[in-house]
């Protein structure tokens, strides 16, 4: 993929996710670890290639199906992204009111879910006036509220101590324990030796995949739809 | 604790606080223009049904007749029109009525009795069965050359000309300011939009559809289209009154008295729904065909 008329980000990147998965993304700054989490969330369409997600051809998708295919990826962004007027509980409700959920089910999953995160004593509270660890997880609520089948999370640990970062970390874990695919963007070597998942590794727009040391089972047969992200040059 | 579905994403915007006065004051000019259509169509409707009731015929005075003669042919085309078929009554107007019609325009002091002045006849037809004009025409040019029926039908043609010409006037400034309407739900939309980029790419992302967002500038839209309205039409509406009592201490003598009928009330109500509507509707195809760009 590129940008406008720039150069090209991303060249040769072939890749398939096992639904149920755990994936790291690593690459040095500017490598295109968001471009590439941006064409999995479709907020890009790639300049070549074939993108499948959960077994549909983004290409030939029609425009009115892509926004049910975004309810079923959470994404976490680098920038979180949260919206500035609306408070830490609004926020998280979000993609349930998109999807149509009722009010007194938003309500009670979005309790529990900032209850769990430790946002409880947060929940009013907007944005701007919480810390940037606070923030993160207010972005990470918002991402996984709906039970995604895919979540991405692009460096969801940057703002955070390293001892937030590992129990961020064990929540995706959780996560991906019960069914959801994971791939995390991240610059952290700790995390990656810690938490032992296989990783995606970019370097001048081409990807290679390196098995984790140890590898954990990683598949689950009774995940809810394959995920599939292809790329082909 | 929990915003409604339909207005969760948007702050308040400063600059829109002013789309509705603008509106407003859209409102108010179509309000007047179509309030003067009404009632022109109105006005044009009692005229003519006034009208078609009455004719009159003008004796012409003959060239060095003596003045005692046209006396006489006046009251031969009266007799003769009395007993015509579909003429109710015929009178003809004493002198002093007319003199004192035209004293507006010569002067009280003009010696009317020297002038040849032409001699008129008031002609009230049988509405249940009216004759036919042509013949009418034709039966008092044989009985007397200087005899000349007037219908009233070119003043009324030309009448209904001006009247219609202005109401066609009124409609097309009507339509302007629907036009003029779209335009700032448009540009307001627009700003709206450009303001909330960041909430609209967020929205986008999670699996919002195109009409869930559309819906958030709709609702504002609706909103400021109905205030707009209301202020428009309450403006319109002291307007109206106002002029109304302005017009009751008229001297009406030369006008048939005209007011809004409730119907024309009601078209006037109608306003400010179809503003809401329109800001709605133009806000709806605003976003969304600016969302299409989005993948
Ligand atoms: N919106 C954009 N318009 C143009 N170029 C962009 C845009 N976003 C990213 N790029 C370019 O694409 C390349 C990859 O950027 P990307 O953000 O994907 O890197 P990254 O791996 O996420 O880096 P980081 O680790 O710093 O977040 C960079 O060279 C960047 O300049
Ligand atoms: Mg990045």
């Amino acid at each position: 993929m590129r940008y406008g008329t720039g150069p090209e980000v991303l060249r040769e990147v072939t890749f398939s996710l096992a639904p149920g998965s755990f994936h790291f993304l690593t690459g040095r700054s500017g490598a295109g670890k968001s471009s590439l989490l941006k064409l999995m969330y479709l907020a890009h369409r790639p300049s070549r290639g074939l993108i499948t997600l959960f077994d549909e051809d983004i290409a030939t998708a029609p425009r009115k199906r892509l926004p049910l295919l975004r309810r079923r990826v959470g994404v976490v962004f680098q920038e979180f992204r949260l919206l500035n007027h609306l408070s830490a509980f609004d926020n998280v409700a979000l993609p349930l009111q998109v999807a149509g959920v009722r009010d007194s089910t938003v309500r009670k999953n979005v309790r529990e879910l900032l209850n769990w995160t430790g946002l409880a004593d947060h929940m009013k509270a907007r944005p701007p006036t919480l810390s940037g660890g606070q923030q993160q997880r207010v972005a990470i609520a918002r991402a996984i509220i709906a039970k995604p089948s895919l979540l991405l999370a692009d460096e969801p640990t940057g703002n955070v101590d390293e001892a937030m970062g590992v129990r961020l970390l064990y929540l995706f874990e959780e996560l991906n324990r019960m069914g959801t695919t994971v791939v995390i963007a991240t610059h952290s070597e700790a995390l990656i030796s810690r938490f032992q998942h296989p990783v995606l590794h970019l370097e001048d727009g081409v990807l290679t995949t390196r098995q984790a040391s140890a590898a954990r089972g990683s598949s689950s047969d009774d995940a809810p739809s394959p995920s599939a992200a292809e790329a082909k040059p | 604790m929990i915003r409604r579905r339909s207005d969760l994403v948007l702050s308040r915007e400063p600059s829109a606080r002013l789309v509705p006065w603008i509106i407003g004051l859209m409102t108010y000019l179509a309000c007047l223009m179509l309030a003067g259509a009404l009632l022109l169509s109105e006005l044009l409707d009692q005229w003519t049904s006034d009208l078609t009731g009455t004719v009159t015929v003008q004796v012409m005075p003959m060239e060095g007749e003596p003045p005692d003669v046209i006396e006489d042919r006046v009251d031969k085309l009266v007799r003769l029109l009395q007993r015509s078929r579909g003429v109710a009554s015929a009178r003809s107007i004493p002198l002093p009525e007319i003199t004192a019609m035209l004293e507006p325009w010569l002067g009280a002091g003009a010696s009317l009795e020297a002038l040849p002045l032409p001699r008129l006849i008031d002609v009230e037809l049988d509405e249940t069965s009216p004759p036919s004009v042509g013949a009418l025409r034709t039966m008092l040019s044989n009985a007397d050359p200087g005899a000349v029926l007037d219908d009233h039908g070119i003043w009324q043609e030309q009448l209904s000309g001006l009247i219609g010409a202005l109401g066609t006037v009124a409609g097309f400034i009507v339509i302007l300011v629907a036009v003029a309407t779209v335009g700032i739900v448009v540009f307001a939309t627009r700003s709206g939009m450009a303001a909330h980029q960041d909430v609209i790419e967020v929205l986008h992302l999670i699996g919002a559809r195109d009409v869930f967002i559309a819906r958030q500038f709709q609702n504002l839209a609706l909103s400021q289209g109905l205030r707009g309205g209301l202020i428009g039409i309450a403006l319109g509406a002291a307007t109206l009154w106002g002029l109304g009592r302005a017009a009751a201490h008229l001297d009406t003598s030369m006008l048939p008295p005209v007011s809004l009928l409730a119907w024309h009330w009601g078209v006037l109500a109608a306003l400010p729904l179809a503003t809401a509507l329109i800001a709605n509707w133009t806000a709806k195809r605003t976003v969304v065909r600016s969302l299409r760009k989005l993948v």
